[in-house]
């Protein structure tokens, strides 16, 4: 059975609270869920200045969302559509990781945070924090 | 007279240097590296990045410029 793994990068409208963007994520989670998609990672890179604005706005919300599937690939077509009807999202990206992921372990030797996101390389401990100096 | 000294600067792929198979549009700190002045992809020649991970770096440039992680240009 192929395992599939892929990432939803999400730019949201910055004026959303926080309590509207955690409503829009869940739904399109849940639409992720019916496609036969799991998620096994969220991460909210909250409020980020844009590279160039976006119909005047120069900030925007950022959510990704790390997939995994297995068996049939997933279809992303109904919720591709409900994105591209939301004007509260600004951009959205589907990336499959999978086989991008393999052929980089199977080369490289530097760490990749989006194999480990997806269970594809094991985790890493997290860096001691560095201590900060006493006053 | 003073003599004019060259130094010529061996250019190595630095993807392959550090062993980065794996190119993340959302490594913007790695990505800015590789982007000009006006937001266009430096040239393997001035990097001296080899050709198979030219093309996994654009490729991550194009989707972070899609997300509005890096500026836009046309190049
Ligand atoms: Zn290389």
């Amino acid at each position: 059975m192929t395992k599939r793994t892929y990432e939803l990068g999400l730019v949201l409208d910055p004026t959303l609270t926080d309590e509207e963007q955690g409503a829009l994520v869940t739904e399109y989670k849940k639409m992720l869920t019916d496609a036969g998609a799991e998620i096994v990672k969220e991460e909210s890179w909250g409020k980020r200045k844009l590279a160039y604005e976006i119909e005047k706005v120069g900030e925007g919300r950022y959510v990704i969302l790390y997939l995994i599937s297995e068996g049939d690939a997933p279809s992303f077509s109904q919720l591709e559509t409900r994105l591209n009807q939301n004007e509260r999202v600004m951009r959205y990206l589907v990336v499959r990781t999978d086989e991008m992921i393999k052929r980089a372990l199977r080369r490289g030797k530097a760490h990749i945070p989006a194999a480990e996101a997806v269970g594809l390389a094991p985790a890493r401990p997290e860096p001691e924090p560095t201590p900060v100096a006493e006053a | 007279m003073a003599k004019k000294v060259f130094f010529r600067r061996r250019k190595v792929c630095k993807f392959c240097v550090d062993g980065i198979e794996y190119v993340d549009y959302k490594d913007t700190r790695l990505l800015q590296q590789y982007i000009l002045e006006q937001a266009k992809i430096l040239p393997r020649r001035i990097s001296g990045t080899c050709a198979r991970h030219q093309r996994k770096l654009t490729e991550a440039v194009k989707r972070a410029r899609h997300l509005a992680l890096l500026p836009f240009t046309q190049d």
